[in-house]
């Protein structure tokens, strides 16, 4: 049966869209904007006003980024480390979680506590660096991995949410034979698509955006991630941009910027949308219990 | 000895000394020792490629020094090298501020290279002439200064169209200034019938110091030295109140840009571009940097652009802001044995020659560049040849990876090469630095305990306050003396007297404080 609107509807519905097309559009602007940027000459936007379409394709400021002969093997590692990265972190992450889920655990609450106090206190840069170094992992690839693999937040929040999960489904499995594995991987990993997805999503974003590990224990540039390079490459066009010293720099730092952000956005942006009818519902629920 | 044997020892010294004559005396070649290798920790973002391994192979073949570079963030550059003092991993060579090099010297992570400071290294002595007293820390030297060795970095640029159009002369007294600022910016001087223009702008309020020299002062926490061997506290002095209220005085009349203050690089190469003022104080490179990256040639395309030596005051004084003589040092690391402080001296000595600055800053000679025998670049093929080098091989980047220590007159040599608006500029803009006058800061270099303590909170108070008072929000006349009793209150007397006596000691001098 079809509805049918009151003018008080209409008008609400009206208002409501005008309202929301406009939230839209702020929002989406500066990205927007972003893009136009990195394809426009220096003068279109210093001329000022509302730009809304680039001055043509102008191409320099991708060229200069690619132009860095560090790129191939950074985005090489860059994805290395995100597929790698993601996957040992969701490894430890999954049985973390699990292990503090069960409710019959010895010691629950001491081994949450445990986790928990790494979230309040950590452990100092220096001391970090002087663990690493210990173990031989300078200038390692895997320093980059290891070491920050396990999230204790993201493990509560799998925790949280493998514990929505009810528990009979649990007593079920184990009369019907099923082992501690068995429940896991064929009963409790399924029914937590939505959780995994989230979890996921944030582990592997923080891989593609973390550089700063890099700048502390990689001393070899060929090992460099992505976003190292890029943070060198904007760097250098500020610096230069300031003081004039590479002359084969005709872009400026604006655009290169700009076209930057788009190299480095665009690719984790593409997995949204694949994932995110499950992200808002696994933060939800993951943020029910605590 | 038979005849067979004398010829062949003839031919085997001849190549000898043949070999000897090839190779370039001021390499200060190696004797044949195996290369050292250096580590170099640096806070640098220069991309490393073919090229830049072709530099390093050079240096390695013709001094014995192979340069391992390790590039830090800039941002967090003292607490990488934090970690490396710490997990013992100290790079051989370091790159660091002044004031970090001080810090270290205290504990004494760096090596005393005095003792190998000697006449086999004459073009790295003839570079650090007089400066070795600031780097000595408890009798020892740690490093060496890489020096500036311009008396100033800021410049002043005028549109002279717009003087044309107005029918005016190149301002050279105050007064001419204020007049040209007055003109450009109520007499419509882009005549597009607009009231749309400003007298002044700059990229934040260290750029008004072209004015304030007028009176004897500058726009930071500067020490002058006079003439009767007091010094004056520019903070407090009456030449800088004189310059806030002549400040006070055009700002309030509408010719300096109000968002001045606020304005950052980029937002002043924005105005610039737009035409919204016809003096600008900038960075001597940032004229020319308009028109290579920031379009100005097609936003403006009428525009002359011309330098300006800073303004004549009422008494006869002029001066921009002076620059400080040094702001890092090569550091050797206290774990180099004497062969990598031989091998750190060899390079920051041919780093400090001709030919060597050349190397570090261009690539390798022949392929990259060209020079004559007066010292003067011919081509560059950056430049010249599309970025493509001689021999058609490589297509260079950024090529200043090595280069440890600064030539500035040098590097200016390569601005002359440029055949466009903006070589002249980068051009006359690098020498006009060189005939600006400057008030020395004379205490630059004193980085005492007290000034590490008070300098934040005073720097924060002193440009606050500085503002307020152009822009009137504190009243020259009414809130001077409070402010005065403030500035010293908060640490400034402290602080100077600090730094006194350290410049007394350091000079043998008796100076007092003018004030």
């Amino acid at each position: 049966m079809r509805r049918m609107y009151t003018h008080a509807d209409k008008v609400f519905h009206s208002c409501n869209l005008t309202f929301m097309s406009l939230v839209l559009i702020l929002t989406l602007y500066p990205f927007w904007y972003v893009m136009i940027g990195s394809v426009s000459t220096m003068g279109h936007l210093i001329r000022g006003g509302f730009i809304l379409l680039p001055d043509g394709l102008h191409f320099e400021a991708y060229q200069q980024v690619f132009r860095n002969a560090l790129i191939p093997t950074a985005y090489r590692n860059t994805l290395f480390i995100t597929i790698v990265g993601t996957a040992f972190s969701m490894f430890l992450t999954i049985l973390g979680a699990y292990v503090l889920s069960l409710k019959k655990l010895p010691g629950r609450t001491f081994l949450t506590f445990f986790f928990v106090l790494t979230m309040l206190f950590s452990g100092g840069l220096i001391p970090l660096y002087l663990v690493v170094r210990s173990i031989g992992l300078l200038d390692n690839i895997w320093a980059l991995i290891i070491p920050g693999a396990m999230s204790t937040y993201n493990m509560i929040l799998l925790r949280n949410f493998f514990e929505s999960i009810p528990e009979a489904l649990f007593e079920a499995a184990s009369i019907d034979g099923e082992s501690i594995w068995g429940y896991l991987f064929r009963i409790l990993l399924p029914l937590s698509g939505a959780g995994l997805a989230t979890i996921t999503l944030f582990y592997s974003v923080s891989y593609w955006n973390a550089y700063f590990e890099s700048l502390i224990y990689i001393r070899n540039r060929d090992l460099w991630p992505m976003q190292t390079v890029l943070r060198q490459v904007l760097q250098t066009a500020q610096m230069n941009t300031m003081l004039y010293d590479d002359a084969r720099q005709t872009v400026a730092a604006e655009t290169l910027k700009d076209a930057m952000i788009v190299i480095t956005v665009v690719p984790i942006l593409m997995v949204y949308p694949f994932i995110q009818k499950y992200f808002v519902k696994g933060i939800m629920i993951g943020s029910l219990k605590g | 000895m038979s005849k067979m044997w004398k010829r062949a020892l003839t031919i085997f010294m001849a190549m000898i000394m043949l070999c000897g004559f090839a190779l370039p005396a001021e390499l200060g070649l190696a004797d044949g020792d195996e290369p050292v290798e250096l580590t170099i920790f640096m806070a640098s973002t220069r991309p490393m490629n073919e090229c830049t391994d072709l530099t390093r192979q050079y240096v390695k073949d013709n001094i014995a020094v192979d340069m391992n570079m390790i590039q830090g963030d800039s941002t967090t550059f003292d607490q990488q090298l934090a970690l490396y003092v710490s997990g013992g991993d100290m790079p051989d060579v370091v790159l660091c501020s002044y004031a970090t090099y001080l810090g270290y010297a205290a504990e004494g992570a760096w090596a005393d290279i005095s003792p190998y400071l000697t006449d086999d290294l004459p073009d790295l002595m003839t570079y650090v002439g007089d400066y070795w007293p600031y780097l000595t820390v408890d009798g020892a030297i740690g490093g060496v200064p890489r020096l500036l060795n311009v008396p100033s970095s800021h410049v002043v640029s005028i549109r002279k169209d717009w003087l044309d159009n107005l029918d005016l002369e190149e301002p050279k007294t105050l007064e001419e200034y204020t007049e040209v600022m007055r003109a450009f910016t109520f007499n419509d001087p882009d005549k597009d019938g607009k009231n749309d223009t400003y007298g002044l702008s700059a990229a934040g309020y260290s750029y008004l110091s072209f004015l304030m020299g007028a009176f004897g002062a500058s726009s930071e926490r500067d020490y002058f030295l006079n003439d009767d061997g007091t010094i004056t506290t520019n903070a407090i002095s009456e030449e800088y109140r004189d310059a806030l209220r002549y400040l006070n005085s055009i700002y309030t009349e509408g010719l300096i840009d109000p968002e001045l203050f606020t304005c950052t690089y980029e937002q002043a190469q924005a105005k610039w571009g737009r035409g919204e003022m016809g003096i600008w104080s900038n960075w001597w490179s940032h004229a020319g940097n308009a028109y290579y990256r920031f379009d100005f040639g097609n936003l403006q395309p009428d525009a002359v652009v011309t330098h300006l030596l800073p303004p004549v005051g009422p008494e006869g004084k002029s001066g921009n802001l002076y620059a400080t003589p040094f702001d890092a040092v090569v550091s050797v690391s206290y774990l180099c044995d004497q062969a990598k402080i031989e091998a750190a001296l060899r390079l920051l000595n041919f780093n400090a020659s001709p030919l060597g600055f050349r190397v570090l800053m261009y690539g390798i000679p022949g392929e990259f560049f060209e020079w004559d025998e007066a010292n003067n670049m011919t081509t560059w093929t950056t430049e010249l040849n599309g970025g493509v080098s001689k021999s058609g091989k490589y297509t260079t980047t950024d090529m200043e990876v090595y280069k440890l220590l600064y030539q500035e007159r040098w590097q200016g040599q390569s601005d002359a090469l440029y055949s466009g608006p903006e070589g002249k500029l980068w051009y006359g803009g690098g020498e006009l630095r060189y005939q600006e006058p400057v008030r020395e800061d004379v205490f630059c270099m004193f980085l005492t305990d007290e000034y590490i303590k008070y300098h934040a909170e005073l720097d924060s108070y002193f440009k606050t306050s500085m503002i307020a008072f152009i822009m009137g929000e504190k009243d020259i006349e009414n809130d001077w003396d409070a402010y005065v009793a403030e500035y010293m209150n908060m640490g400034g007397d402290i602080e100077r007297q600090s730094q006194l006596k350290v410049y007394n000691d350091t000079f043998n001098t008796q100076c007092v404080f003018a004030e």
